[in-house]
């Protein structure tokens, strides 16, 4: 890959170079407000908050980059800069056209793990603006615990989309392009660019392994009865759904007369079934939404965040997802032109897994 | 005036519905008072051949003579007079059907008079029996022991004395038996006594699986005798595998009886004046398999020569089509009147009519009892149970639609696969719309399969499943589009010529298109054919008839691109050197026939000169031959290919001529089967008694040839031999024409090992030989399987009358079951789109109008929306991707799907 | 494994595709070929139309058993149909697993001529859901 290394404040300037030099119309950006932080859209250069990195790198999640800019048709080049697990969602949204490729220019960041937006924004202080593994332990031990969704990610280091944003020693970062339109746009910015190649292969794999651990000491669930239990609370307000990157459809099953039964039909079933639970199908619900996403889920944890109730939802979407996704050897948001585990096949395959 | 036929077996039955479904008269003579023939015998084969029968005896262009027979014939072809049994008949053309008749003269070596020794036919129905029982255990006819061990003998009554003939379709019907054997039985131990193992296709690969994953044990051996000892059968046998003579203790065995011609055959052969051959068959060429002697009379299926369903099944298409050109369509084609229905209405008013089956069903399930709890489902339904026949219910359903203006029919009673298009039929006379009727299976899938308690308690609930979908039925628009009375033929060897003329000879216009620059396929290579004709002869007739037919435009250096449409009515492109034209058409044969197979470095060819295939050494013999000593060697590579039914039949044919030639030559065939199929069989006899000499290979240790010198390892002797040949000649496999590939995706046939997949009705039936699953594309000759060339031009006779129906056609109706999109939900992630398999979803790109509300104004852009378009086959796949729903397949909604479930538990 | 529950007659819901499982049923019925009568079958044109929304529907209903069958891969009537029905059914059992749910659905592909296969598998899927017992679903409050 070619990139070049940049000391963390002169991001700003490379941010600001790619709307200058047109390489995109406009940037959706991490910005801070307050103790917090949040995306902005950005059209003029100078809009851009110093020191860009301090957002950028910051622990915090609040809504996934990919479902703010989801369904915007709007007719220019947008960047967005953000957590690998956003560019990812971004991808999976390339391959089910809720994106253009060419519209959109994805700059993955790394990330280390985040908090809460909510605990972020109360823990600012001690947190700041980025955390390293011995930092995370250390606050853990003060009751201030990264979201579970990114303990159990083995994906935190920059690798998708078109730009990657990676920490290298010295304060410095290294920006490089991983795909034809990454290349473009960091050149049209001037910025000189060399072969770079950094071994990250170690840390990638010790992210990997600590974060398996942690999926292995949470609670499981084994039976239908546990699952009713563990959603016991929930309140079928849906937001779980809205806030997921990868749901894309215009109107939800659930939201329609046969996943959400009124008049005649509910009492038809009332009827049938002697009595029914109202809101009705909300186990059906949650399993279909399941195995609705369990191909394209990328773990963020939105859905756990958006959960007014705080069911720890991540032990049920990014969790199962995973499992279905390690049947197909799929990792979500690779690679746009990497099919989706569902349009494709092979001829023989999966046969242990039909009965 | 019309057209007779003479039997009502499969091919009888065949040709009847061809014709009549393409508006001839037509008699259907039958000496049986039911029709059925043979087949009929066989329980399986009779409910897989049942729903034809109900189309025969419900058919206004057919007339039914059963029990009747022909008692004479006089006047020429368009106008023979016909006595049957009495009635006088006018026909056009008359096809004979008589069928044939099994073996019977069982020698006494058998045993047959044992209890525990059987005929094929006889263990059909003991399986069956079998099955039926309370244990479903196969017991031994003698002392109702369990049957651990059984053994199979093949050829008997063919390759022998008393009929020399191979009988062409027992291994493949014995294959089936042992295979069904297995399947239920599989600790039971399975031997097959054979001389060759004669079948190709599919079932080359049943018997590969038979002795690989089953675990049958195939024992090459001769004139086999059933000895029974102490209550027990033994059966001694002369090893070919090992030369030695054994004896191996079964308890049953089971006779693969030959066919010889049926009895009735010389008689009729009498009456009608026509030939015979030695054997007692319809005597018809290669060239012209279909047509006897006296003009005007056809001949098809078993009574030309031994035969499979299939090859009889095609037969009689192709003899249905040459006697319809001599005859006058004088009758309307069925379902052609434009059906108007009444509207349905929100409120359904559902009628369950329950079938006794002819006692099939009443005998096992409590129908009033089941009547009693459907009339009790809520909103109340009208329920009738009265009816015991088909034709009785059918009654009952008008009826109801029209008297009490029911709008939704549930059928409970027989299976759907087979009778569901009849159903439809009728509801639609009545005037509803066929789809707002839903069939419940309480035959096949009750009855039969469970306990009178349970079945009943199994009917109640199916009915209850489906009374509650037919509420959520909807009236799907049944729509007519006229057919384009033009066909296109691809490929213009010998099939798709004959197919061409078939098409043009009905009056039909029809496009053939070559890829090579001139006609005539593989035809085109100088040899002689195994009638002695040389195939230039042949081809040139071919081609001089296609080149002055006027309604053949051939395009030569040409393809077929961008297909699209469907049955009736496809629209294509001819491309190609000097071509560049569109056209439309209403149906299509792919006769592409097979690619020659080049054995590139298998035992040096290509380098060595002395090395060369069996059709080379076929157009050598042409010339002068002066080779001492001949090798060749049957089933050599390349990998890709298949086995050509006319392998062994071509190496015979070669091998007498050269024999001919020089009488003093000496030939070694190092073979693995002969497989000289029906009265080719003699071929292999007479070479045998010029001296030839035979060598059998094992598949593991193939015969080898270094410095000019073939060493072989030769089973029976086992040892090895080494000959010193002149030349050695190689049969290869024949290879699936390279375009079959692209012609399968665009055409969406599947293809198996490269060649095109028929469509397949019934497990163990081929009714349709030459259909595919794309309606109004027809295949044959060496595209389905590398045939024999009177095989190529009986199929491809019946490829054109298949073709030929359709185009008789003046409407067809639009598929019905295709999905459709809910535009507002669509989301356009274009899944949908990947995933159908005949590429019949588009993702357009709508524009966004731009919305005012108030003040504020949203902006109008671009959507993406998926489209469905003609090509939708209704499988589904792209509704059950879709999480939003926005995709349905009609008929299958979730909505009703959901109907059926919610009343399943 | 665990003894059948006694007295207990599991509900097991089949969706069959037309042109080779539904027909290989039928076949079992030409062939009289017994089995027990816990199934109900819902036909589809293909397996290709198993949403997997109508097996978890079913199972929340209560259903004990759920079946599913095929043409062979390679051989379905439009292509490919069983070959994305497979990626479907394989996704959810892997989810129903972990509410151990799994075992109660079932895929087999059988053709037209598997009567017999037909006829064994729904004896050995009713015996199997016997000894599971019935679903925990049955008769709640949903």
């Amino acid at each position: 890959m070619k990139g070049t290394e940049l000391k963390q404040e002169d991001l700003e300037g490379l941010f600001k170079g790619l709307l200058d030099k047109k390489a995109v119309d406009c940037l959706v950006l991490p910005h801070k407000v307050g103790n917090n932080v949040a995306y902005m859209l950005v059209k003029d250069g100078d809009k851009i908050e110093s020191p860009a990195a301090s957002a950028i790198f910051a622990p915090s999640f609040g809504v996934n980059a990919a479902n703010i800019v989801k369904g915007w048709t709007i007719p220019e080049r947008v960047g967005i800069v953000a957590k690998p697990c956003e560019i990812r969602a971004a991808i999976e949204l390339i391959k089910l056209k809720q994106m253009d490729k060419e519209s959109v220019l994805l700059i993955s960041a790394d990330c280390s793990g985040a908090f809460t937006n909510q605990d972020y924004a109360d823990h600012a202080g001690e947190i700041g603006d980025w955390v390293d593994s011995a930092k995370i332990n250390e606050l853990k031990g003060k009751g201030i615990a990264i979201r579970e969704a990114c303990a159990i990610c083995e994906n935190r280091l920059a690798d998708v989309g078109d730009i990657i944003i990676e920490r290298v020693d010295g304060g410095k970062v290294l920006v490089a392009g991983i795909t034809d339109m990454g290349d473009e746009a960091l050149s049209s910015t001037e910025l000189s660019l060399e072969d770079k190649d950094v071994e990250r292969q170690a840390e990638k794999e010790k992210i990997a392994a600590d974060a398996k651990k942690e999926k292995e000491e949470l609670p499981k669930m084994s039976s239908v009865e546990e699952l009713e239990e563990f959603l016991r609370d929930c309140i079928a307000c849906k937001n779980c759904r809205d806030m997921c990157p990868v749901c894309y459809c215009k109107e939800c099953f659930f939201e329609q007369p046969l996943g959400k039964p009124v008049g005649g039909d509910l009492l038809n079933l009332a009827e049938l079934r002697s009595a029914i639970g109202v809101p009705t199908n909300q186990l059906l619900y949650h399993l279909t939404r399941i195995y609705h996403v369990c191909t394209t889920c990328v773990g963020c944890g939105a859905c756990e965040d958006a959960c007014p109730k705080d069911i720890p939802l991540t032990r049920l979407y990014p969790l199962i997802a995973k499992k279905v996704q390690e049947i197909f050897e799929y990792v979500p948001g690779e690679d746009a032109e990497e099919p989706l585990p569902f349009i494709t096949y092979e001829e023989e395959e999966l046969e242990d897994k039909l009965r | 005036m019309g057209i007779a036929i003479i039997g009502g077996g499969v091919a009888g039955i065949t040709a009847a519905l061809d014709l009549a479904d393409s508006g001839f008269k037509v008699y259907l003579i039958e000496k049986n008072a039911e029709l059925g023939g043979k087949m009929a015998e066989l329980a399986e084969c009779k409910t897989g051949l049942s729903p034809k029968i109900v189309e025969i005896e419900n058919h206004p262009n057919i007339e039914l003579l059963l029990s009747s027979e022909l008692e004479s014939l006089s006047g020429s072809a368009g106008e023979f007079k016909l006595n049957v049994s009495g009635n006088e008949i006018e026909a056009e053309s008359v096809v004979l059907a008589p069928g044939y008749d099994v073996f019977d003269e069982i020698p006494k070596s058998y045993a047959i008079a044992n209890p525990d020794v059987v005929t094929s036919l006889e263990f059909e129905g003991m399986l069956r029996s079998a099955t039926a029982s309370e244990t479903g255990e196969l017991l031994r006819p003698s002392d109702g022991k369990r049957v651990k061990k059984i053994g199979f003998i093949q050829c008997i009554g063919s390759r022998c004395q008393e009929n020399e003939i191979c009988s062409t379709a027992c291994c493949a019907y014995t294959a089936k038996e042992a295979w069904e054997v297995k399947e239920r039985y599989p600790d039971m131990d399975v031997c097959v006594f054979y001389m060759d193992i004669r079948v190709f296709g599919k079932d080359e690969e049943l018997a590969a699986e038979l002795k690989d994953k089953y675990g049958v044990k195939y024992i090459r051996s001769r004139v086999p005798e059933v000895i029974p000892e102490n209550g027990a059968l033994s059966v001694k046998f002369e090893n070919l595998e090992k030369g030695t003579i054994d004896k191996l203790d079964l308890d049953m065995v089971v006779l693969a009886v030959g066919l010889l011609p049926s009895k009735t055959l010389s008689r009729l052969a009498e009456i009608t004046g026509v030939k015979t051959d030695k054997y007692g068959y319809i005597e018809t060429s290669i060239t012209n398999p279909l047509e006897t002697n006296v003009e005007g009379l056809f001949a098809c299926g078993t009574a030309t020569a031994p035969m499979k369903v299939r090859e009889s099944v095609a037969q009689a298409s192709g003899a249905a089509l040459k006697a319809a050109l001599l005859s006058e369509r004088t009758e309307m084609i069925p379902g052609q009147e434009e059906r108007k229905y009444v509207e349905a209405g929100e409120e359904p008013k559902i009628g369950v009519f329950i079938c006794g089956c002819e006692g099939e069903v009443r005998d096992c399930v409590d129908i009033p009892a089941v009547a009693e709890r459907v009339s009790q489902l809520k909103d109340g339904v009208f329920v009738n149970s009265e009816t015991n026949t088909m034709e009785e219910a059918m009654e009952a359903i008008e009826s109801g639609i029209v008297d009490q203006g029911l709008n939704r029919i549930v059928f409970a009673g027989y299976t759907p696969r087979k009778y569901e298009d009849t159903v439809r039929d009728r509801c639609a006379k009545a005037g509803l719309n066929p789809y707002l009727m839903e069939m419940v299976n309480l035959r096949e899938q009750c009855a039969w399969v469970h306990e009178p308690k349970e079945a009943t308690e199994s009917a109640a609930g199916l009915i209850a499943m489906a009374v509650e979908r037919a509420r959520y039925l909807e009236e799907i628009p049944v729509e007519r589009y006229p057919v384009i009375p033009k066909a296109l033929v691809i490929g213009g060897g010998v099939s798709g010529m004959n197919a061409a003329l078939g098409i043009a000879d009905a009056g039909y216009e029809v496009y053939l298109v070559e890829k090579e620059p001139e006609l005539g396929g593989s035809l085109r290579e100088e040899i002689g054919l195994q009638s002695g004709e040389k195939s230039s002869d042949v081809l040139t007739e071919f081609v001089d008839k296609v080149s002055s037919n006027e309604r053949i435009n051939v395009y030569t250096n040409a393809k077929v691109e961008d297909v699209t449409g469907r049955a009736g009515s496809f629209k294509a492109k001819i491309a190609g050197e000097g071509a560049n034209e569109d056209i439309d058409f209403g149906a299509c044969i792919i006769a592409t026939g097979t690619d020659e197979s080049v054995p590139e470095g298998y035992y040096g060819y290509g380098k060595d000169k002395n090395v060369v295939t069996q059709p080379e050494f076929g157009k050598m013999l042409g010339g002068t031959l002066s080779a001492n000593t001949v090798v060749m060697i049957q089933d050599v590579g390349p990998d890709g290919g298949v086995n050509p039914k006319y392998g062994s039949i071509e190496l015979m044919n070669n091998v007498l001529k050269a024999k001919e030639k020089n009488p003093d030559l000496n030939v070694f065939v190092l073979y693995q089967d002969i497989k000289t199929y029906g009265k080719w069989e003699v071929l292999y006899k007479e070479a045998r008694e010029k001296g030839v000499i035979f060598l059998r290979y094992d598949k593991d240790k193939p015969p080898k040839y270094e410095d000019g010198i073939v060493s072989v390892h030769d089973v029976i002797l086992n040892d090895e031999i080494q000959i010193k040949p002149d030349l050695l000649v190689l049969s290869t496999p024949a290879m699936p024409a390279e375009e079959n590939e692209r012609l399968s995706k665009m055409f969406k046939i599947p293809l198996k090992n490269g060649f095109f997949l028929e469509a397949q009705e019934r497990p163990k039936m081929k009714l349709t030989p030459v259909d595919t699953v794309n309606e109004g594309v027809f295949i044959c000759g060496s595209a389905v399987y590398p045939a024999l060339i009177d095989e190529c031009i009986a199929m491809s006779s019946a490829a054109a009358s298949r073709a030929c129906v359709l185009l008789a056609k003046d409407f067809l109706e639009t598929p019905a079951v295709t999905s459709v999109v809910d535009e507002l939900i669509c989301s356009g992630c274009g899944v949908c789109v990947d995933m159908c398999p005949v590429e019949a979803i588009e993702l357009t790109e709508e524009p966004v109008p731009v919305v005012t509300f108030g003040v504020a104004t949203v902006i109008g852009g671009t959507k993406r929306i998926a489209k469905v378009n003609d090509g939708c086959m209704g499988c589904g796949s792209c509704a059950s991707y879709c999480p939003s729903g926005a995709m349905s397949l009609k008929h299958f909604r979730d909505k009703q799907v959901y109907a059926q479930l919610d009343y399943a538990v | 494994m665990e003894e059948a529950k006694e007295g207990f007659e599991p509900k097991i819901i089949g969706f069959t595709c037309n042109w080779c499982t539904y027909a290989g049923a039928d076949l079992a019925g030409t062939s009289r070929k017994k089995y027990p009568p816990n199934i109900r079958i819902i036909r589809l044109m293909c397996s290709g139309r198993l949403d997997p929304m109508f097996v978890l529907k079913v199972l929340l209903n209560g259903a004990d058993g759920v079946f599913i069958g095929g043409c062979h891969p390679g051989e379905c009537h439009y292509i490919k149909g069983n070959f994305y029905a497979r990626r479907r059914i394989a996704a959810l059992r892997t989810i129903l697993k972990q509410f151990g749910l799994d075992d109660r659905v079932r895929s087999e592909w059988i053709s037209a001529s598997e009567g017999d296969k037909f006829a064994r598998v729904m004896k050995e899927m009713a015996e199997d859901i016997k000894k599971l017992g019935p679903n925990p679903m049955r008769d709640k409050i949903l």
